[in-house]
């Protein structure tokens, strides 16, 4: 764990987004709204038989918040739609390799939040 | 003035022992030696109840408190300290503003506030607004942050029964024309409930040549301690309102079957107040009245002209909020950059701003944005800082620009 939430990787990442676009064929979608400080992460996901094909993200925030998003589907692209719902915040931050301050966890979180409602609904 | 800004900063043990470089004194300011001295004194050697006790040291705790009520009076120059109530903050202030307004409205009343208002502000008029079943109306601000004072007088009429609105603004830091705005207010018979929270210790206030019927602060953004707030009321609606909490201290006589109120302001101060928070409001404002309220106030200007010159040379910066009349508060967006990461990184490099809609959702948003990074700045504050934060703000452009 890194305690530079910018570190390199992570504007790497954010300087080059693989999942962010709208994939025409989504059988769920879910917008995911922070009221607090406006970050918006919008979900597009491709299932089949409880198996996530396809997912791609789009938004408007903070880094932090288009980083999670960004992270988050390409870790969820081929899994089960059942380990999504039960996958912890723990989890993503591993993914990261950060470790957020307090204000900055609800960031990370948005993009998380956001694919389980979509996996529960 | 015998004494120079770099030795006023001193006065502020936080900024001499750490690295800090605090530019969110919008959000509360820094507390200076002989504010915290009062409190430590207080609770060291003049602890007692007020108004309670026949022995010495109850008694000049007694008169440590009203003269502290007389010192606030005299600094916004109130007729007289029956006029000051004290509170937890501005934002009990405003509320019990509208408590004590409830029963002067009638359905179907009017109240008018702008746009630009803090939450603190806002809230308690659209709760009014609900139960009475009244109208608000909000006054838009324009293009350079000043409240459009055309649309404010049409939007006036017979139904007008308050208008309430902020001195200065925490997100554009616009000074408010209080002047007219009072004086159009009153010809229309509106009462008037003045924000105050970012002005008092900033520029000169005067409750008794604004006319306004209420008038609402912080001590801790003025160099006080927190949980101490005030509430002017004018003398002559104090006699008349009944007031908001009842228990100990309001009441001057009490049977089972009656109670006579207390005089004034004690009818409004229920229970035991905040003494030390009195008795360390009035050691700021004698630091505050040391300086000079007029020498604060061209410190902060050269401050604010000095940040403002150099973020308009950074072609990426937006500033929000341009009006000449204006305090040292300072909101702008980066091109491409979210405030939050400017405020996180920024605290990286042991500079503190606030980010965020700052408690002013509808405001941020009819600037058309969701977030906005603020610098405010102060009299402790110095070129140096200034510098930092542009130092910092280029790298963070830099670091996080696309590619
Ligand atoms: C314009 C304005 N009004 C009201 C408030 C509320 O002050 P407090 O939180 O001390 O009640 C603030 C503080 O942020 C403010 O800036």
């Amino acid at each position: 764990m890194d305690d530079d939430m910018y570190r390199q990787y992570i504007l790497d990442v954010y300087h080059h987004m693989q999942h962010k676009y709208i994939i025409d064929n989504a059988t769920h979608t879910y917008t995911g709204f922070n009221a607090s400080c406006g970050d918006q992460v919008k979900i597009f996901l491709h299932a089949e038989d409880g198996i996530i094909q396809d997912i791609s993200f789009t938004g408007e925030g903070c880094l932090l918040s288009q980083v999670s998003a960004e992270m988050i589907c390409a870790f969820a692209k081929g899994k089960r739609m059942k380990e999504i719902e039960e996958m912890h915040l723990d989890t993503l931050l591993d993914i990261l390799g950060i470790h957020p301050t307090p204000t900055r966890l609800k960031c990370i979180e948005l993009a998380l939040v956001t694919l389980k409602k979509i996996s529960t609904d | 003035m015998n004494r120079d800004w770099a030795n006023i900063r001193k006065d502020f043990p936080i900024l001499n022992d750490t690295s800090h470089v605090y530019l969110d004194s919008a959000a509360t300011s820094q507390k200076p030696q002989s504010v915290i001295n009062a409190i430590t004194k207080y609770y060291t050697n003049q602890n007692a109840n007020i108004h309670r006790g026949i022995y010495s040291l109850s008694e000049e705790a007694t008169m440590l408190y009203i003269a502290s009520k007389e010192a606030t009076a005299s600094f916004i120059n109130a007729s007289s300290y029956r006029s000051i109530i004290y509170t937890r903050n501005a934002t009990e202030g405003l509320n019990m503003s509208a408590l004590l307004l409830e029963n002067e409205l009638e359905e179907g009343d009017e109240i008018v506030t702008t746009v630009m208002e803090h939450h603190s502000n806002l809230i308690p008029w659209m709760k009014l607004a609900q139960r009475k079943k009244c109208k608000i109306t909000y006054v838009k601000v324009n293009e350079i942050g000043e409240i459009d004072m055309e649309e404010f007088k049409n939007s006036l009429n017979s139904k007008t029964k308050i208008v309430a609105f902020s001195h200065i603004s925490n997100v554009l830091g616009t000074i408010n024309p209080i002047d007219d705005i009072c004086q159009i207010a009153k010809r229309n018979g509106a009462y008037i409930v003045i924000d105050g929270a970012q002005a008092v210790g900033h520029i000169p206030v005067d409750v008794g040549k604004y006319d306004c019927d209420f008038y609402a602060f912080s001590s801790h953004k003025m160099f006080g301690p927190t949980g101490l707030g005030v509430l002017y009321i004018k003398e002559e609606l104090l006699d008349r309102f009944d007031p908001i909490f009842y228990g100990g201290e309001m009441v001057s006589h009490v049977a089972l079957d009656e109670f006579k109120y207390n005089e004034l302001p004690w009818k409004f101060e229920a229970g035991t107040p905040h003494i030390a928070g009195g008795i360390a409001l009035h050691a700021a404002i004698i630091y505050l009245q040391e300086i000079g309220i007029e020498n604060i106030e061209k410190r902060n200007l050269q401050l604010l002209q000095i940040l403002q010159t150099q973020l308009q040379d950074l072609p990426y910066i937006k500033m929000y909020g341009t009006s000449p009349q204006k305090s040292s508060v300072v909101s702008f967006t980066m091109d491409g950059v979210h405030s939050h990461d400017i405020a996180s990184l920024l605290d990286r490099d042991h500079i503190c701003i606030r980010a965020g809609n700052h408690c002013a959702e509808p405001l941020v948003h009819s600037l058309s944005c969701n977030s906005l990074a603020r610098v405010s700045l102060h009299i402790y504050n110095n070129e140096e800082d200034i510098q930092k934060l542009l130092i910092s703000l280029k790298n963070i452009y830099h670091k996080l620009k696309n590619g």
